[in-house]
C-alpha cells in the first residue's frame, strides 16, 4: 500500500497527508431468542488533504487505484485553491511534524478477527436465553456483539509513514421488564481495544446477563430521586463521562478557540486540587484496554498523555498542528478522523482522572447523605460547561451506607463549579466509557475512567 | 440508469449460489461539504462514495454483507461473506422479501440545478452562514458548522421482482454556535435545515434564528423549582415527545415486547388534541421517497389520530411477523439491513399562537432544546432545560440555567393544555409548540 500512497504523494506540489483506512465490521444481535442481524460490512477507500496558499482542501473516494487517487489528489487540491480565492483566514505556519515511522499492530488483533461468525451467534443467543430466563417479567431483551478493525496506512510529504490495526469489540446486553403496564429498562455494555479474550476478562457475558436481568426487575420496586442539589459519590464509569462530556469537550481546542467556557483558564484554579484530568493515546496506566487507543493521530502526530488540569489547575488544551500553531504549543496528537472520507478533528482519546488515596469503603462511610451513581447513560455538554449525564443504575446512600436501588436519574452541573466540589479520590480505577461512540459531526471511538470520587451536583428527580 | 442494470447483474451473480432468495441494494454518492469551525470556512471536502448491499437467503436463514463498492470482484466477495452467513444463521419465518407494488412517481426528488451547484457557490453560501451571524451581533460566535451538497442514486433489484431505481438531491446545513459577552458564556445552540431544490436554500433565517437564540440566553441563571406547566418548543418537543411515541408505533417494538403501546391499537394513548401523520410521498420534502429501503412505496400513516394509536409503522419483516405486508417504512442503507423508519412527520398544530400561549401561562417554563435522557419505553425522562425561559404572568421573565425537568412522557400526553397553531420545520418534521401540564421543573 505504502508503494502506491507513495506515487501520488510525489505528484503533490505542497504539504500533501495521505490515508488509506481498510475497515471491517461484524455485528451479530438477538432480540428475544430470534438473530435480529448478521452483518459484515467492509469498506476502504483515502482521504486526502492537502494546503494550498494558506487553506486546506480535502477529497475522498473508496476507489483505490492510482488513478482515482490521483484525481482525489487533483480534487483536493482545487477546492484549497478555491477557498484561498475566496476567504480571507488563513492556516497559520505549522510546526515540523516529527519524521514519524511506525508499524504498530497490537497481538490482540488476530484474537478478536479469528471468532467464527457462528461462534459469534451461539454466545449472542445463550446470553440472550440467559436474560430472557431470568424472570418472567422480562419481555425483551437483547444482545449486540459487534467488532470493529480498522487498518490505516498514513503518508504526508513531511515525512510521516505510519501503518497499525486496532481491533475494538464491544458488547452490550439489554432487557425491557413489564408490570401492570409499567416497564422498566436496563442495559450493560463494554468495549475495548483489544481481543475478545481481553473484552470478558473483567467481565463475563454471563455475569452482564444477570445484572442487566436484575436491574430491570428491581426497579419496579425503587423510587424516583429527589430532585435538587446533593453530593454524590461517582463510579469510575461515571467519572470517565464526566471527565469526557464536562471537561473534555470544552478544552477542544476548536471548541476554545470558538469561546467555550474553558477560553483563557489555563494556569487557574477551575477544579479541586485533588483533580488530575487527562487524556492519552495509548494507556498510560497499564491496565485495562482503553477503547480511544490510537498509536498516532491522523496528522501523524505522536500521542501524548496531555495533563488537562493538574492539581486542580488548567494546564492544557488538547490540539491539533493548527490549533497548536494557533497556541503557539506542541500537538497533543488529538486530530482524528473516523472513516477516510472524514477530515482530521480535535477529539479526545482516553481521558480520565488520576486516582487518588481514599478507599471505597471510605469514601461511602463518611458519606451522611447523598447518591452512588455507578451505571452511565447519556451524557452532554455545553459551551458554558454545563453538563448533564444520564445514570441508569443509582443507589441513595445514607448515614455511611449504600441504599435502596433508585430509578434511573440524571445529574447536570457547570463541570468546573462540580470538579471544585470534589472532596474524595479514590484509590481504584478502571476503563468504562469504551463501548458506543462520541459523536462531534464525525463518529469516535473513545474511552473514559478514573477512581470513585465524591462531589456535589444537581440531581434531576421528581 | 447504470447503476440499475448493474443491481440486476450482481442479483444474479448472488442467485447462482444456490441461494432461496436474495436482494441487492446498490447506491452511489456524491458530497460536497464546507466546513465551518472557529468563525470561518475551515475546509472544502468532496467525496464519492459507492455501496453494494447483499441480503442472502437460504430459506429463512439470513446473512447480510456490504461493501463500499460497485467493482464486480469486490461484490463476489461481499456475497460470498453473505452466503457464509446465512448457512450458519438459525432460520426465522419473517426473514422474507416483499413483493412488488406499482411505484407511483413522486415530484421534486431532483433538482438538476442543485446537482450541478459549484464548489464557488458552496462556499459562498457557507460565508453568507457566518457574515449573517456576524451583523446579527458581534457577540455571536459559530463554533462548527457546514454546507453540504449530496447527489445519489439507489437502485434495488430483489429475487422477488422488485427492481427500483431513483436519483435525488439535497442540500444541508447545520449551524452550531453559541454567544460571548466577556467572561459570560451562553448555552450553546443548533439550527438545521434541508432542502432538495436550490431555490429554497436559506441558510439566513436558520443563522439569524441562531443568533438571536444565544444572545438573548446570555445572563441565564437559575429560576424556580415547582411541578406544573412546560411549554416544548421545536426541537425540545420532537425529542422529548414525538421521538418516543414514534419509535413506541414501530411494529418491532411493539412484536419484541419493548413498546408502551403493545395492545393499545385502536386505544386512547393521548388527550385528543394530538394527531400525528408520516406521509412520505409529499412532493419535495427531504424526507420523502418514492420507495422505501426494500422497494415498497410509503403509506400514509396516522401513528396517533385524536389521541388514539391509530396505525403501526412496518418492514417486511415486522409485516410478517402479523401476517401483514409491509406499509413501506423500511429504513437504511447500501450499508444496513432494512430497519423501520418514519418519513416525514407532521403533528397537527392546534389553534392558539405560541405568544397566546405563553400569554396563558401563569408559572412555567418554556423549553427550547431538551438535553437528557428519554427511555422509550417507560418513558421516564429527566434532564436538563436548554435555550429555556422562566414564564411568570404570562410573560417570559428570565433565561434560565441549571435547570431540570423530570417525568413520564406517557403520562403527560394524556395532560396537553395546549398545541401551538405556528409550527416550526425539523428537516423531516414539521412541530408545533406543546404545553404539557404536571412536570416536575427543578432549579439550583
Amino acid at each position: 500500500m505504502f508503494g502506491l500512497i507513495e506515487k501520488v504523494l510525489s505528484k503533490s506540489v505542497g504539504f500533501c497527508e495521505i490515508r488509506v483506512q481498510d475497515r471491517t465490521r461484524r455485528s451479530v444481535s438477538v432480540r428475544n431468542g430470534m438473530l435480529n442481524n448478521a452483518n459484515v460490512i467492509i469498506s476502504a477507500g483515502v482521504g486526502i488533504r492537502v494546503l494550498r496558499r494558506g487553506c486546506w482542501g480535502f477529497a475522498s473516494t473508496s476507489k483505490l487505484d492510482e488513478e482515482s487517487m490521483l484525481d482525489v489528489l487533483r480534487q483536493a487540491e482545487i477546492a484549497a485553491l478555491r477557498m484561498s480565492e475566496m476567504t480571507k483566514k488563513r492556516v497559520p505556519e505549522l510546526d515540523d511534524s516529527k519524521n514519524i515511522s511506525l508499524d504498530w499492530i497490537p497481538d490482540k488483533t488476530s484474537n478478536s478477527n479469528s471468532v467464527p461468525i457462528d461462534e459469534k451467534i451461539k454466545l449472542a443467543l445463550s446470553i440472550e436465553e440467559k436474560i430472557r430466563n431470568s424472570s418472567k417479567l422480562i419481555t425483551n431483551s437483547t444482545t449486540v456483539f459487534d467488532e470493529l478493525i480498522d487498518e490505516k496506512w498514513i503518508m504526508t510529504t513531511e515525512d510521516v509513514k505510519v501503518h497499525y490495526a486496532l481491533p475494538k469489540p464491544q458488547f452490550y446486553t439489554m432487557a425491557v421488564a413489564t408490570k401492570n403496564g409499567e416497564m422498566t429498562r436496563s442495559m450493560q455494555a463494554i468495549g475495548i481495544m483489544g481481543g475478545v479474550d481481553e473484552m470478558f476478562s473483567e467481565s463475563s457475558p454471563e455475569a452482564m446477563a444477570e445484572k442487566t436481568a436484575k436491574l430491570a426487575v428491581d426497579k419496579f420496586d425503587a423510587p424516583y430521586a429527589k430532585g435538587g442539589m446533593s453530593t454524590v459519590v461517582l463510579s469510575p464509569g461515571m467519572v470517565g463521562l464526566l471527565a469526557h462530556e464536562a471537561i473534555g469537550h470544552t478544552v477542544e481546542a476548536d471548541f476554545v478557540m470558538s469561546g467555550s467556557a474553558a477560553s483563557g483558564k489555563i494556569g487557574e484554579k477551575v477544579a479541586s486540587e485533588k483533580v488530575t484530568l487527562a487524556d492519552a493515546g495509548l494507556n498510560p496506566l497499564k491496565n485495562g484496554y482503553p477503547a480511544g487507543t490510537i498509536p498516532v493521530d491522523d496528522e501523524g502526530v505522536e500521542v501524548q498523555d496531555t495533563i488537562i488540569i493538574k492539581d486542580g489547575i488548567m494546564n492544557s488544551y488538547l490540539h491539533n498542528r493548527e490549533s497548536a500553531a494557533e497556541f503557539g504549543v506542541e500537538p497533543t496528537g488529538n486530530a482524528r478522523a473516523f472513516s477516510h472520507s472524514d477530515t482530521p478533528i480535535i477529539r479526545m482519546r482516553n481521558t480520565y482522572v488520576k486516582p487518588g488515596t481514599s478507599s471505597f469503603d471510605e469514601i461511602i462511610s463518611s458519606t451522611k447523605e447523598g447518591y452512588y451513581l455507578v451505571l452511565p447513560g447519556n451524557g452532554q455538554a455545553d459551551a458554558n460547561a454545563e453538563f448533564m449525564f444520564g445514570c441508569s443504575e443509582v443507589y441513595e446512600i445514607k448515614d455511611g451506607k449504600i441504599g435502596n436501588l433508585i430509578k434511573n436519574a440524571t445529574i447536570s452541573g457547570q463541570a468546573f463549579e462540580v470538579l471544585k466540589s470534589v472532596d474524595m479520590v479514590g484509590n481504584d480505577f478502571k476503563w468504562d466509557l469504551g463501548s458506543g461512540f462520541c459523536g462531534k459531526g464525525q463518529a469516535a471511538k473513545v474511552d473514559g475512567g478514573g477512581p470513585t470520587i465524591r462531589c456535589k451536583a444537581m440531581i434531576g428527580g421528581r | 440508469m447504470r447503476i440499475k442494470m448493474r443491481a440486476r447483474q450482481a442479483l444474479e451473480s448472488a442467485l447462482s449460489k444456490k441461494l432461496s432468495s436474495a436482494e441487492i441494494i446498490m447506491t452511489d454518492r456524491k458530497t460536497i461539504s464546507i466546513e465551518l469551525q472557529d468563525n470561518s470556512v475551515h475546509v472544502a471536502t468532496e467525496d464519492t462514495s459507492e455501496w453494494t448491499g447483499i441480503r442472502a437467503f437460504k430459506g429463512n436463514s439470513l446473512g447480510f454483507s456490504a461493501v463500499n463498492s460497485l467493482k464486480e470482484d469486490r461484490i463476489n466477495g461481499a456475497i460470498e461473506e453473505a452466503v457464509k452467513i446465512a448457512s450458519v444463521a438459525p432460520p426465522d419465518k419473517s426473514n422474507v422479501l416483499p413483493e412488488p407494488e406499482v411505484i407511483p412517481w413522486v415530484k421534486g426528488m431532483y433538482d438538476k440545478e442543485l446537482a450541478s451547484m459549484s464548489l464557488d457557490e458552496s462556499i459562498g453560501i457557507a460565508k453568507k452562514i457566518i457574515e449573517t451571524c456576524k451583523n446579527y451581533d458581534k457577540r455571536v460566535s459559530l463554533d462548527s458548522g457546514s454546507f453540504q451538497v449530496i447527489v445519489s442514486n439507489v437502485a434495488i433489484a430483489s429475487s422477488t421482482g422488485i427492481e427500483a431505481s431513483t436519483r435525488q438531491s439535497f442540500a444541508f446545513y447545520d449551524i452550531m454556535g453559541m454567544a460571548r459577552d466577556g467572561d459570560v458564556v451562553s448555552s450553546f445552540d443548533i439550527e438545521y435545515g434541508g432542502t432538495r431544490k436550490i431555490s429554497e436554500i436559506d441558510v439566513e433565517t436558520s443563522a439569524k434564528r441562531l443568533s438571536e437564540k444565544v444572545v438573548s440566553s446570555l445572563g441565564a441563571k437559575s429560576g424556580k423549582s415547582f411541578t406544573g406547566q412546560v411549554i416544548l418548543q421545536g426541537d425540545a418537543a420532537n425529542e422529548l415527545l414525538l421521538s418516543p411515541l414514534l419509535w413506541s408505533s414501530y411494529a418491532e417494538n411493539i412484536q419484541l415486547g419493548s413498546s408502551r403501546f403493545k395492545g393499545k391499537l385502536g386505544k386512547r394513548v393521548a388527550s385528543s388534541k394530538l394527531t400525528i401523520k408520516d406521509w412520505g410521498r409529499a412532493p419535495g420534502l427531504v424526507a420523502s421517497y418514492p420507495f422505501d429501503r426494500e422497494g415498497i412505496p410509503p403509506k400514509r400513516l396516522f401513528p396517533i389520530h385524536n389521541g388514539i394509536f391509530t396505525d403501526v409503522f412496518h418492514n417486511a419483516k415486522s409485516a410478517a411477523r402479523d401476517g401483514s405486508v409491509s406499509n413501506g417504512h423500511a429504513g437504511g442503507s447500501g450499508s444496513s439491513t432494512p430497519n423501520i423508519t418514519t418519513s416525514n412527520v407532521f403533528v397537527k398544530p392546534g389553534n392558539a399562537t405560541l405568544d397566546d400561549i405563553i400569554a396563558d401561562t401563569k408559572l412555567g417554563i418554556l423549553v427550547g432544546r431538551y438535553s437528557g435522557d428519554i427511555d422509550p419505553s417507560s418513558g421516564d425522562f429527566s434532564g436538563s432545560v436548554k435555550g429555556g425561559y422562566l414564564i411568570e404572568n404570562g410573560r417570559k421573565t428570565q433565561p434560565l440555567l441549571g435547570t431540570m425537568i423530570a417525568g413520564n412522557i406517557y403520562d403527560c400526553i394524556q395532560n396537553i393544555s395546549a398545541i401551538s397553531s405556528d409550527t416550526v420545520s425539523l428537516i423531516d418534521v414539521f412541530m408545533p409548540s406543546i404545553r404539557l401540564e404536571g412536570v416536575t421543573v427543578s432549579s439550583k
